[in-house]
Protein backbone atom coordinates (compact mmCIF):
# COMPACT_ATOMS: atom_id res chain seq x y z
CA UNK A 1 0.00 0.00 0.00
CA UNK A 2 3.13 2.08 0.43
CA UNK A 3 4.40 1.78 -2.70
CA UNK A 4 1.18 2.76 -4.59
CA UNK A 5 0.35 5.59 -2.39
CA UNK A 6 4.31 6.78 -2.69
CA UNK A 7 3.97 6.52 -6.47
CA UNK A 8 0.44 8.13 -6.50
CA UNK A 9 1.53 11.18 -4.35
CA UNK A 10 4.86 12.33 -6.73
CA UNK A 11 2.64 11.81 -9.88
CA UNK A 12 -0.01 14.28 -8.46
CA UNK A 13 2.67 16.44 -6.98
CA UNK A 14 4.13 16.37 -10.22
CA UNK A 15 0.91 16.48 -12.10
CA UNK A 16 -0.45 19.84 -9.11
CA UNK A 17 3.47 21.47 -9.65
CA UNK A 18 3.45 21.10 -13.32
CA UNK A 19 -0.09 22.31 -14.39
CA UNK A 20 0.41 25.44 -12.22
CA UNK A 21 3.57 26.26 -14.57
CA UNK A 22 1.53 24.94 -17.19
CA UNK A 23 -1.73 27.45 -16.63
CA UNK A 24 0.48 30.15 -15.90
CA UNK A 25 2.52 29.40 -19.36
CA UNK A 26 5.81 28.34 -18.41
CA UNK A 27 6.23 25.32 -20.37
CA UNK A 28 9.46 24.46 -20.00
CA UNK A 29 9.38 24.94 -16.15
CA UNK A 30 6.39 22.71 -16.53
CA UNK A 31 8.33 19.91 -18.44
CA UNK A 32 11.10 20.25 -16.45
CA UNK A 33 8.66 19.47 -13.62
CA UNK A 34 7.74 16.53 -15.79
CA UNK A 35 10.83 15.06 -15.89
CA UNK A 36 11.99 15.62 -12.42
CA UNK A 37 8.62 13.72 -11.56
CA UNK A 38 9.39 10.82 -14.05
CA UNK A 39 13.14 11.01 -12.98
CA UNK A 40 11.91 10.32 -9.34
CA UNK A 41 9.33 7.81 -10.14
CA UNK A 42 12.04 5.68 -11.92
CA UNK A 43 14.29 5.92 -9.08
CA UNK A 44 11.83 4.53 -6.60
CA UNK A 45 10.92 1.86 -8.97
CA UNK A 46 14.98 1.40 -8.71
CA UNK A 47 15.24 1.45 -5.24
CA UNK A 48 17.26 4.16 -5.20
CA UNK A 49 16.19 6.25 -2.11
CA UNK A 50 18.34 9.14 -2.15
CA UNK A 51 16.30 10.44 -5.10
CA UNK A 52 13.74 11.36 -2.96
CA UNK A 53 15.65 13.88 -1.51
CA UNK A 54 16.55 15.64 -4.58
CA UNK A 55 12.71 15.37 -5.42
CA UNK A 56 11.78 17.07 -2.49
CA UNK A 57 13.98 19.69 -2.85
CA UNK A 58 13.22 20.55 -6.76
CA UNK A 59 10.11 20.25 -6.23
CA UNK A 60 9.71 22.51 -3.05
CA UNK A 61 11.90 24.98 -5.29
CA UNK A 62 9.66 24.67 -7.89
CA UNK A 63 6.65 25.64 -5.91
CA UNK A 64 8.34 28.32 -4.35
CA UNK A 65 9.79 29.69 -7.56
CA UNK A 66 5.77 29.06 -8.48
CA UNK A 67 4.34 31.30 -6.25
CA UNK A 68 6.92 34.13 -6.40
CA UNK A 69 6.43 34.33 -9.61
CA UNK A 70 2.57 34.90 -9.05
CA UNK A 71 1.68 31.94 -11.13
CA UNK A 72 -1.66 30.43 -9.10
CA UNK A 73 -1.22 29.32 -5.70
CA UNK A 74 -3.16 26.71 -4.91
CA UNK A 75 -1.84 24.27 -6.68
CA UNK A 76 1.71 24.90 -5.82
CA UNK A 77 0.85 24.82 -2.39
CA UNK A 78 -0.97 21.22 -2.78
CA UNK A 79 1.93 20.12 -4.59
CA UNK A 80 4.14 21.07 -2.28
CA UNK A 81 1.65 19.16 0.56
CA UNK A 82 2.00 16.01 -1.58
CA UNK A 83 5.92 16.34 -2.22
CA UNK A 84 6.27 16.01 1.65
CA UNK A 85 4.20 12.83 1.91
CA UNK A 86 6.25 11.44 -1.45
CA UNK A 87 9.24 11.94 0.25
CA UNK A 88 8.21 10.85 3.63
CA UNK A 89 6.51 7.58 2.24
CA UNK A 90 9.69 6.76 0.57
CA UNK A 91 11.72 7.43 3.56
CA UNK A 92 9.34 4.90 5.07
CA UNK A 93 9.54 2.26 2.67
CA UNK A 94 13.33 2.72 3.37
CA UNK A 95 12.58 1.62 6.70
CA UNK A 96 9.78 -0.80 6.34
CA UNK A 97 12.31 -2.80 3.57
CA UNK A 98 14.38 -3.59 7.24
CA UNK A 99 11.36 -5.61 8.92
CA UNK A 100 11.72 -9.21 8.92
CA UNK A 101 8.66 -11.47 7.09
CA UNK A 102 7.03 -12.09 10.35
CA UNK A 103 6.55 -8.91 11.39
CA UNK A 104 3.19 -6.71 11.47
CA UNK A 105 3.97 -4.33 8.99
CA UNK A 106 0.09 -3.67 8.48
CA UNK A 107 -0.16 -2.05 11.63
CA UNK A 108 2.92 0.34 11.13
CA UNK A 109 1.59 1.38 7.35
CA UNK A 110 -1.91 2.13 9.08
CA UNK A 111 -0.22 3.94 11.36
CA UNK A 112 1.80 5.99 9.70
CA UNK A 113 -0.31 7.24 7.30
CA UNK A 114 -2.95 7.91 9.45
CA UNK A 115 0.26 10.31 11.89
CA UNK A 116 0.74 11.48 7.80
CA UNK A 117 -2.58 11.73 6.82
CA UNK A 118 -3.18 13.95 9.82
CA UNK A 119 -0.15 16.22 9.34
CA UNK A 120 -0.26 16.83 6.01
CA UNK A 121 -4.63 17.64 6.18
CA UNK A 122 -3.68 19.89 8.97
CA UNK A 123 -1.15 21.72 6.70
CA UNK A 124 -2.71 22.01 3.76
CA UNK A 125 -5.87 23.47 6.15
CA UNK A 126 -3.29 25.87 7.75
CA UNK A 127 -1.99 27.27 4.64
CA UNK A 128 -5.56 27.39 3.94
CA UNK A 129 -6.44 29.71 6.45
CA UNK A 130 -3.57 31.52 6.28
CA UNK A 131 -5.10 32.25 3.00
CA UNK A 132 -8.12 34.24 4.40
CA UNK A 133 -5.87 36.05 7.53
CA UNK A 134 -4.19 38.22 5.37
CA UNK A 135 -2.10 40.44 8.16
CA UNK A 136 -0.20 43.46 6.15
CA UNK A 137 3.67 41.99 6.41
CA UNK A 138 5.08 45.43 7.51
CA UNK A 139 8.98 46.35 8.27
CA UNK A 140 8.50 46.01 12.10
CA UNK A 141 6.55 42.15 11.47
CA UNK A 142 9.09 41.18 8.80
CA UNK A 143 11.87 41.98 11.25
CA UNK A 144 10.26 40.31 14.51
CA UNK A 145 10.16 37.05 12.44
CA UNK A 146 13.05 37.21 11.30
CA UNK A 147 14.21 37.09 14.52
CA UNK A 148 12.57 34.59 15.64
CA UNK A 149 13.17 32.49 12.27
CA UNK A 150 16.92 32.81 13.20
CA UNK A 151 16.60 31.99 16.94
CA UNK A 152 14.85 29.06 15.98
CA UNK A 153 17.51 27.57 13.37
CA UNK A 154 19.90 28.22 15.72
CA UNK A 155 18.06 26.45 18.96
CA UNK A 156 17.62 23.40 16.27
CA UNK A 157 20.83 23.39 14.95
CA UNK A 158 22.18 23.15 18.78
CA UNK A 159 19.34 20.88 19.41
CA UNK A 160 20.55 18.27 16.19
CA UNK A 161 24.40 18.92 17.76
CA UNK A 162 23.48 17.81 21.18
CA UNK A 163 21.50 14.84 20.13
CA UNK A 164 22.76 11.16 19.87
CA UNK A 165 22.42 10.37 16.03
CA UNK B 1 21.59 12.46 4.19
CA UNK B 2 19.51 13.68 7.38
CA UNK B 3 16.09 14.37 6.91
CA UNK B 4 15.77 16.53 9.94
CA UNK B 5 18.25 18.55 8.48
CA UNK B 6 17.23 18.55 4.85
CA UNK B 7 13.40 19.35 6.47
CA UNK B 8 14.78 22.34 8.38
CA UNK B 9 16.76 23.43 5.46
CA UNK B 10 13.09 23.77 3.31
CA UNK B 11 11.18 25.04 6.10
CA UNK B 12 13.58 27.92 6.70
CA UNK B 13 14.63 28.50 3.46
CA UNK B 14 10.92 29.38 2.46
CA UNK B 15 10.45 31.61 5.48
CA UNK B 16 13.31 33.68 5.02
CA UNK B 17 12.44 33.83 1.40
CA UNK B 18 8.84 34.67 2.16
CA UNK B 19 10.43 37.59 5.15
CA UNK B 20 13.17 38.57 2.29
CA UNK B 21 10.47 38.91 -0.54
CA UNK B 22 7.64 40.08 1.96
CA UNK B 23 5.34 37.55 0.02
CA UNK B 24 2.74 36.13 3.05
CA UNK B 25 2.26 32.69 0.64
CA UNK B 26 5.59 31.60 0.75
CA UNK B 27 6.01 31.96 4.52
CA UNK B 28 2.53 29.93 4.65
CA UNK B 29 4.44 27.31 2.52
CA UNK B 30 6.31 26.29 5.26
CA UNK B 31 3.54 25.36 7.77
CA UNK B 32 3.14 21.57 6.55
CA UNK B 33 6.70 21.71 7.35
CA UNK B 34 6.81 23.22 10.61
CA UNK B 35 3.99 21.21 11.23
CA UNK B 36 4.99 17.72 10.26
CA UNK B 37 8.64 18.44 12.25
CA UNK B 38 6.38 19.57 15.54
CA UNK B 39 4.77 16.39 15.16
CA UNK B 40 7.46 14.54 14.61
CA UNK B 41 9.10 16.60 18.30
CA UNK B 42 5.81 15.41 19.70
CA UNK B 43 5.94 11.87 19.03
CA UNK B 44 9.48 11.37 19.51
CA UNK B 45 10.09 9.02 22.06
CA UNK B 46 12.14 10.95 25.32
CA UNK B 47 12.88 7.72 26.78
CA UNK B 48 13.56 4.25 25.62
CA UNK B 49 13.21 1.63 28.43
CA UNK B 50 12.86 -1.52 27.30
CA UNK B 51 13.20 -5.17 29.44
CA UNK B 52 14.71 -8.15 26.77
CA UNK B 53 14.93 -11.62 27.57
CA UNK B 54 16.35 -13.73 25.27
CA UNK B 55 16.17 -17.83 25.76
CA UNK B 56 18.49 -20.70 23.91
CA UNK B 57 16.81 -23.90 23.44
CA UNK B 58 20.66 -24.81 24.17
CA UNK B 59 23.68 -23.34 24.82
CA UNK B 60 25.67 -26.30 23.70
CA UNK B 61 25.32 -28.20 20.91
CA UNK B 62 27.52 -30.37 17.63
CA UNK B 63 28.29 -28.26 14.61
CA UNK B 64 25.73 -27.68 12.37
CA UNK B 65 22.90 -28.56 14.77
CA UNK B 66 19.85 -25.80 14.98
CA UNK B 67 19.38 -23.71 18.12
CA UNK B 68 16.00 -21.83 18.59
CA UNK B 69 16.33 -18.67 19.76
CA UNK B 70 12.98 -16.84 21.62
CA UNK B 71 13.82 -13.40 22.17
CA UNK B 72 10.90 -11.17 24.64
CA UNK B 73 10.94 -7.56 24.66
CA UNK B 74 8.60 -5.39 27.12
CA UNK B 75 7.90 -2.26 26.50
CA UNK B 76 8.66 -0.79 29.97
CA UNK B 77 8.35 3.38 28.76
CA UNK B 78 6.20 5.42 26.57
CA UNK B 79 4.64 4.39 23.30
CA UNK B 80 7.33 4.10 20.31
CA UNK B 81 5.65 4.35 17.02
CA UNK B 82 8.61 2.27 15.30
CA UNK B 83 11.20 0.30 16.74
CA UNK B 84 14.21 -1.61 14.91
CA UNK B 85 15.34 -4.11 17.31
CA UNK B 86 18.32 -6.16 15.97
CA UNK B 87 20.92 -8.56 16.98
CA UNK B 88 24.13 -8.54 15.46
CA UNK B 89 24.99 -12.09 15.31
CA UNK B 90 28.75 -12.97 15.62
CA UNK B 91 30.88 -13.92 12.44
CA UNK B 92 30.20 -18.07 12.54
CA UNK B 93 26.93 -18.21 13.28
CA UNK B 94 24.08 -17.87 10.43
CA UNK B 95 20.42 -18.03 10.71
CA UNK B 96 18.80 -20.65 9.63
CA UNK B 97 14.97 -19.48 10.31
CA UNK B 98 13.58 -16.11 10.73
CA UNK B 99 15.29 -13.20 11.16
CA UNK B 100 17.08 -11.34 13.98
CA UNK B 101 16.16 -7.93 12.90
CA UNK B 102 12.44 -6.52 13.31
CA UNK B 103 10.49 -3.50 12.41
CA UNK B 104 7.70 -3.19 15.40
CA UNK B 105 5.69 -0.69 17.04
CA UNK B 106 5.39 -1.16 20.89
CA UNK B 107 2.54 0.38 23.05
CA UNK B 108 3.40 1.20 26.77
CA UNK B 109 3.76 -1.60 28.51
CA UNK B 110 3.56 -4.24 25.57
CA UNK B 111 5.51 -7.29 25.04
CA UNK B 112 6.35 -9.02 21.79
CA UNK B 113 8.31 -12.14 21.02
CA UNK B 114 9.86 -13.64 17.96
CA UNK B 115 11.74 -16.82 17.38
CA UNK B 116 14.66 -17.85 15.00
CA UNK B 117 16.91 -20.29 14.53
CA UNK B 118 20.70 -19.95 14.04
CA UNK B 119 23.16 -22.46 13.50
CA UNK B 120 27.26 -22.31 13.86
CA UNK B 121 30.42 -23.69 12.97
CA UNK B 122 32.17 -25.18 16.18
CA UNK B 123 33.15 -22.08 18.58
CA UNK B 124 32.96 -20.02 21.70
CA UNK B 125 30.03 -16.97 20.84
CA UNK B 126 29.17 -14.46 23.06
CA UNK B 127 25.29 -13.25 21.95
CA UNK B 128 25.41 -9.58 21.29
CA UNK B 129 23.55 -6.99 22.81
CA UNK B 130 20.42 -6.03 21.58
CA UNK B 131 20.55 -2.11 19.46
CA UNK B 132 16.68 -0.48 19.64
CA UNK B 133 16.43 2.74 17.42
CA UNK B 134 13.52 4.05 18.10
CA UNK B 135 11.85 6.94 16.00
CA UNK B 136 8.54 9.08 15.50
CA UNK B 137 6.67 8.22 12.98
CA UNK B 138 8.19 10.12 10.22
CA UNK B 139 11.83 8.92 11.34
CA UNK B 140 13.18 12.09 11.59
CA UNK B 141 14.61 11.89 15.07
CA UNK B 142 15.60 8.63 15.94
CA UNK B 143 16.92 7.79 19.28
CA UNK B 144 19.45 4.59 19.58
CA UNK B 145 19.95 2.46 22.87
CA UNK B 146 21.48 -0.62 23.64
CA UNK B 147 19.92 -3.65 25.54
CA UNK B 148 22.68 -5.37 27.39
CA UNK B 149 21.41 -9.43 27.39
CA UNK B 150 23.71 -11.71 28.14
CA UNK B 151 23.90 -15.34 26.29
CA UNK B 152 26.58 -17.88 25.71
CA UNK B 153 26.43 -20.57 22.77
CA UNK B 154 29.09 -23.24 22.37
CA UNK B 155 28.76 -24.78 19.17
CA UNK B 156 31.33 -28.19 19.72
CA UNK B 157 33.10 -30.52 17.33
CA UNK B 158 31.02 -34.03 16.86
CA UNK B 159 31.69 -36.30 19.58
CA UNK B 160 32.33 -40.15 18.01
CA UNK B 161 31.66 -43.51 20.05
CA UNK B 162 34.89 -45.14 20.16
CA UNK B 163 35.50 -48.52 21.73
CA UNK B 164 37.48 -48.41 24.98
CA UNK B 165 40.98 -47.26 23.86
CA UNK B 166 43.90 -49.70 25.13
CA UNK B 167 46.80 -47.60 26.51
CA UNK B 168 49.64 -48.88 29.44
CA UNK B 169 51.15 -45.91 30.89
CA UNK B 170 54.23 -46.93 33.61
CA UNK B 171 52.71 -45.17 36.09
CA UNK B 172 48.92 -45.21 37.19
CA UNK B 173 46.87 -43.77 39.85
CA UNK B 174 45.92 -45.67 42.73
CA UNK B 175 42.01 -45.50 41.83
CA UNK B 176 40.81 -48.90 40.17
CA UNK B 177 40.06 -48.85 36.57
CA UNK B 178 40.44 -50.22 33.29
CA UNK B 179 44.48 -49.84 32.68
CA UNK B 180 46.63 -52.60 33.02
CA UNK B 181 48.66 -50.94 36.39
CA UNK B 182 51.83 -53.61 35.65
CA UNK B 183 51.64 -54.17 39.50
CA UNK B 184 49.81 -57.53 40.64
CA UNK B 185 46.74 -58.02 42.74
CA UNK B 186 43.40 -58.31 41.99
CA UNK B 187 42.48 -58.27 38.43
CA UNK B 188 40.98 -59.99 35.48
CA UNK B 189 44.48 -60.81 33.21
CA UNK B 190 46.93 -62.86 34.60
CA UNK B 191 49.83 -61.39 35.49
CA UNK B 192 51.85 -64.30 37.21
CA UNK B 193 52.75 -66.76 39.97
CA UNK B 194 53.74 -66.58 43.73
CA UNK B 195 53.64 -68.72 46.43
CA UNK B 196 50.45 -69.24 48.06
CA UNK B 197 49.29 -67.41 51.19
CA UNK B 198 46.96 -68.10 53.69
CA UNK B 199 43.55 -65.82 52.94
CA UNK B 200 43.90 -66.90 49.11
CA UNK B 201 40.84 -68.14 47.56
CA UNK B 202 41.54 -72.20 46.43
CA UNK B 203 40.46 -71.15 42.81
CA UNK B 204 43.30 -68.61 42.72
CA UNK B 205 45.69 -71.73 43.22
CA UNK B 206 47.58 -72.56 40.22
CA UNK B 207 47.00 -76.63 40.32
CA UNK B 208 49.40 -77.36 37.37
CA UNK B 209 52.72 -75.21 38.48
CA UNK B 210 51.53 -76.78 41.76
CA UNK B 211 51.37 -80.31 41.42
CA UNK B 212 55.78 -79.98 39.87
CA UNK B 213 56.84 -78.92 43.58
CA UNK B 214 55.61 -81.15 46.50
CA UNK B 215 55.85 -78.81 49.06
CA UNK B 216 54.66 -75.73 47.47
CA UNK B 217 51.22 -74.33 46.29
CA UNK B 218 51.11 -71.53 43.86
CA UNK B 219 48.62 -69.11 43.35
CA UNK B 220 48.01 -67.22 39.91
CA UNK B 221 48.23 -63.48 40.40
CA UNK B 222 46.46 -60.66 38.74
CA UNK B 223 47.43 -57.60 36.91
CA UNK B 224 45.27 -54.44 38.82
CA UNK B 225 43.94 -52.12 36.89
CA UNK B 226 43.49 -48.94 37.82
CA UNK B 227 42.66 -45.00 36.42
CA UNK B 228 45.52 -43.68 34.48
CA UNK B 229 46.85 -39.48 34.18
CA UNK B 230 46.31 -38.67 29.96
CA UNK B 231 47.40 -36.08 29.21
CA UNK B 232 46.22 -34.86 25.57
CA UNK B 233 47.62 -31.96 23.71
CA UNK B 234 45.97 -30.73 20.64
CA UNK B 235 48.47 -29.41 18.36
CA UNK B 236 47.09 -25.64 17.04
CA UNK B 237 49.99 -24.73 15.04
CA UNK B 238 48.83 -22.93 11.89
CA UNK B 239 52.68 -24.16 10.18
CA UNK B 240 50.81 -27.88 11.35
CA UNK B 241 47.26 -27.42 9.94
CA UNK B 242 46.73 -27.13 6.55
CA UNK B 243 44.42 -24.48 5.40
CA UNK B 244 43.04 -25.10 1.64
CA UNK B 245 39.66 -23.45 0.51
CA UNK B 246 38.94 -22.25 3.33
CA UNK B 247 38.98 -25.80 5.03
CA UNK B 248 41.33 -26.63 8.59
CA UNK B 249 42.71 -29.84 8.88
CA UNK B 250 42.61 -28.25 12.67
CA UNK B 251 38.59 -28.94 12.77
CA UNK B 252 39.33 -33.16 12.41
CA UNK B 253 42.44 -32.27 15.11
CA UNK B 254 39.62 -31.20 17.21
CA UNK B 255 37.21 -33.74 16.18
CA UNK B 256 39.84 -36.49 17.39
CA UNK B 257 40.61 -34.59 20.84
CA UNK B 258 36.81 -34.54 21.62
CA UNK B 259 36.32 -37.93 20.62
CA UNK B 260 39.56 -39.09 22.58
CA UNK B 261 39.01 -37.39 25.76
CA UNK B 262 35.33 -38.67 25.91
CA UNK B 263 36.53 -42.23 25.47
CA UNK B 264 39.55 -41.69 28.27
CA UNK B 265 37.03 -40.10 30.47
CA UNK B 266 33.96 -42.35 29.85
CA UNK B 267 37.28 -45.55 31.02
CA UNK B 268 37.26 -43.56 34.46
CA UNK B 269 40.62 -41.68 33.70
CA UNK B 270 42.09 -38.53 34.92
CA UNK B 271 42.23 -36.45 31.46
CA UNK B 272 43.57 -33.15 30.84
CA UNK B 273 43.76 -30.89 27.73
CA UNK B 274 47.08 -28.49 27.02
CA UNK B 275 45.88 -26.35 23.47
CA UNK B 276 49.40 -25.96 21.76
CA UNK B 277 49.70 -23.01 19.05
CA UNK B 278 49.17 -18.90 19.67
CA UNK B 279 49.29 -19.60 23.32
CA UNK B 280 49.29 -22.36 25.44
CA UNK B 281 45.53 -23.11 26.82
CA UNK B 282 45.30 -25.49 29.76
CA UNK B 283 42.57 -27.07 31.04
CA UNK B 284 43.57 -29.08 34.63
CA UNK B 285 43.16 -32.62 34.89
CA UNK B 286 39.88 -33.85 36.05
CA UNK B 287 37.55 -37.08 36.08
CA UNK B 288 33.86 -37.47 34.77
CA UNK B 289 31.40 -35.46 33.01
CA UNK B 290 32.52 -32.36 34.24
CA UNK B 291 36.10 -32.76 33.14
CA UNK B 292 34.67 -33.33 29.85
CA UNK B 293 32.17 -30.19 29.84
CA UNK B 294 35.16 -28.34 30.61
CA UNK B 295 37.21 -29.71 27.86
CA UNK B 296 34.36 -29.90 25.40
CA UNK B 297 34.20 -25.97 26.24
CA UNK B 298 38.24 -25.16 25.86
CA UNK B 299 38.12 -27.50 22.80
CA UNK B 300 35.44 -25.63 21.60
CA UNK B 301 37.22 -22.40 21.47
CA UNK B 302 40.68 -23.64 20.06
CA UNK B 303 41.87 -21.53 17.09
CA UNK B 304 44.66 -22.33 15.21
CA UNK B 305 47.39 -19.33 15.93
CA UNK B 306 50.91 -18.95 15.33
CA UNK B 307 53.81 -17.32 17.72
CA UNK B 308 58.04 -17.37 17.12
CA UNK B 309 58.01 -19.41 20.47
CA UNK B 310 55.42 -22.48 19.78
CA UNK B 311 56.56 -22.60 16.51
CA UNK B 312 57.90 -26.33 17.26
CA UNK B 313 56.88 -28.35 19.74
CA UNK B 314 59.96 -27.67 22.25
CA UNK B 315 58.28 -26.31 24.53
CA UNK B 316 55.26 -28.56 25.22
CA UNK B 317 55.08 -28.15 29.37
CA UNK B 318 55.84 -31.39 30.52
CA UNK B 319 55.85 -30.18 33.70
CA UNK B 320 51.88 -30.63 33.28
CA UNK B 321 51.98 -34.19 33.03
CA UNK B 322 52.48 -36.62 35.97
CA UNK B 323 56.00 -38.55 35.31
CA UNK B 324 55.42 -41.46 33.32
CA UNK B 325 52.03 -40.86 32.33
CA UNK B 326 50.40 -41.02 29.21
CA UNK B 327 50.45 -38.65 26.61
CA UNK B 328 47.84 -38.04 23.17
CA UNK B 329 49.39 -35.78 20.55
CA UNK B 330 46.81 -34.62 17.81
CA UNK B 331 48.76 -33.45 15.53
CA UNK B 332 49.34 -33.28 11.68
CA UNK B 333 52.92 -33.34 12.76
CA UNK B 334 56.13 -31.59 10.81
CA UNK B 335 58.93 -33.40 9.71
CA UNK B 336 61.09 -31.87 12.33
CA UNK B 337 58.51 -32.95 15.29
CA UNK B 338 60.14 -36.43 15.81
CA UNK B 339 63.19 -35.24 17.66
CA UNK B 340 60.86 -33.54 20.45
CA UNK B 341 58.45 -36.82 20.72
CA UNK B 342 61.43 -39.13 20.75
CA UNK B 343 62.66 -36.93 23.90
CA UNK B 344 59.61 -37.59 25.53
CA UNK B 345 59.01 -41.21 24.80
CA UNK B 346 62.92 -41.35 26.39
CA UNK B 347 61.60 -39.44 29.35
CA UNK B 348 59.13 -42.48 29.57
CA UNK B 349 55.87 -41.18 28.69
CA UNK B 350 53.82 -43.61 27.01
CA UNK B 351 53.28 -41.48 23.95
CA UNK B 352 50.21 -42.00 21.51
CA UNK B 353 49.64 -39.48 18.14
CA UNK B 354 47.18 -39.48 16.25
CA UNK B 355 47.92 -37.38 13.24
CA UNK B 356 45.32 -36.27 10.52
CA UNK B 357 47.56 -36.66 7.38
CA UNK B 358 47.82 -33.17 5.92
CA UNK B 359 49.46 -34.70 2.39
CA UNK B 360 45.88 -36.71 1.78
CA UNK B 361 44.20 -34.04 2.98
CA UNK B 362 45.75 -31.13 0.26
CA UNK B 363 45.97 -33.57 -2.09
CA UNK B 364 42.17 -33.84 -2.37
CA UNK B 365 41.77 -30.35 -3.34
CA UNK B 366 44.40 -30.41 -6.05
CA UNK B 367 44.12 -31.36 -9.57
CA UNK B 368 45.11 -34.99 -10.36
CA UNK B 369 48.08 -33.90 -12.41
CA UNK B 370 51.62 -35.59 -12.59
CA UNK B 371 53.09 -33.06 -10.89
CA UNK B 372 51.02 -33.23 -7.93
CA UNK B 373 51.15 -36.72 -7.65
CA UNK B 374 54.93 -36.92 -8.21
CA UNK B 375 55.24 -34.27 -5.42
CA UNK B 376 52.97 -35.99 -3.01
CA UNK B 377 54.59 -39.07 -3.12
CA UNK B 378 57.82 -37.59 -2.10
CA UNK B 379 56.09 -35.56 0.66
CA UNK B 380 54.16 -38.63 1.71
CA UNK B 381 57.69 -40.61 1.67
CA UNK B 382 59.36 -38.01 4.05
CA UNK B 383 56.18 -38.60 6.39
CA UNK B 384 56.07 -42.31 6.36
CA UNK B 385 59.98 -41.84 7.02
CA UNK B 386 58.85 -39.96 10.37
CA UNK B 387 56.22 -41.90 11.38
CA UNK B 388 57.77 -45.15 10.94
CA UNK B 389 61.41 -43.46 13.22
CA UNK B 390 58.28 -42.85 15.76
CA UNK B 391 56.66 -46.44 15.62
CA UNK B 392 59.97 -47.83 16.15
CA UNK B 393 60.39 -46.08 19.16
CA UNK B 394 57.20 -47.82 20.95
CA UNK B 395 54.99 -44.67 19.95
CA UNK B 396 51.62 -45.35 18.98
CA UNK B 397 50.45 -43.95 16.09
CA UNK B 398 47.23 -43.68 13.95
CA UNK B 399 47.99 -41.54 10.80
CA UNK B 400 44.34 -40.68 9.88
CA UNK B 401 43.39 -39.85 6.21
CA UNK B 402 40.40 -37.56 7.05
CA UNK B 403 38.28 -38.60 4.44
CA UNK B 404 37.88 -41.85 6.44
CA UNK B 405 35.82 -41.76 9.75
CA UNK B 406 37.63 -41.59 12.60
CA UNK B 407 35.82 -43.60 14.70
CA UNK B 408 36.34 -46.77 11.88
CA UNK B 409 40.00 -45.84 11.77
CA UNK B 410 40.73 -45.79 15.62
CA UNK B 411 38.61 -48.96 15.69
CA UNK B 412 40.85 -50.66 13.91
CA UNK B 413 44.24 -49.55 15.02
CA UNK B 414 43.64 -48.81 19.26
CA UNK B 415 40.84 -51.00 20.06
CA UNK B 416 43.49 -53.73 20.86
CA UNK B 417 46.21 -54.48 23.56
CA UNK B 418 49.51 -52.70 23.11
CA UNK B 419 52.71 -54.68 24.27
CA UNK B 420 55.07 -53.61 26.57
CA UNK B 421 56.75 -50.88 25.22
CA UNK B 422 59.94 -50.23 26.38
CA UNK B 423 61.23 -46.84 26.43
CA UNK B 424 64.12 -46.09 23.90
CA UNK B 425 67.10 -44.99 25.75
CA UNK B 426 68.28 -42.08 23.58
CA UNK B 427 66.68 -39.02 22.32
CA UNK B 428 66.97 -40.03 18.87
CA UNK B 429 66.15 -42.93 16.64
Amino acid sequence: MTRALLLVCILLAGAAVGAGFALGGVWFAAAGVALVSIAWLGAELRGWGWAAHLGFLLFIFAAGAGIFFELGELLFIAGAVLTLAGWDLSAFQARLRLAAGGDDTARLETRHLAWLGVVSGAGFLLILAAQWIRLPLTFGWGALLAVVTVTALSQLVTWLKKRPA
Amino acid sequence: MRRDFLLGLAAFSLILTGLVTLNGVLLALAIPFAVYLAAALIASPSRLDFAVERKLSAERVPVGSPVVVTVTITNQGARVEEALIEERLPEGLSILAGASRHLVHLAAGERISWEYTIAGVRGYYQLPDFTVRATDPFGLLPRAAVVHVPGRLFVMPPILKLKPLMIRPRKTRVYSGVVPARVGGYGVEFYGLRDYQPGDSPRWINWRASARQAENLYSNEFQQERVADVGIILDGRVRANVLVEGRSLFEYSTIAAATVSGAFLQQGNRVGLLVYGHYLQWTLPGYGKLQREKILQAISQAQPGSSQVFADLDHIPTRLFPAQSQLVLISPLTLDDHEILLKLRARGYQLMIISPDPVAFEASFLPQTGAVELSSRVIRMERELMLHRLRRAGIQLVNWDVSQPFDQVMRSRLSHPVGWLPAPQGGSG
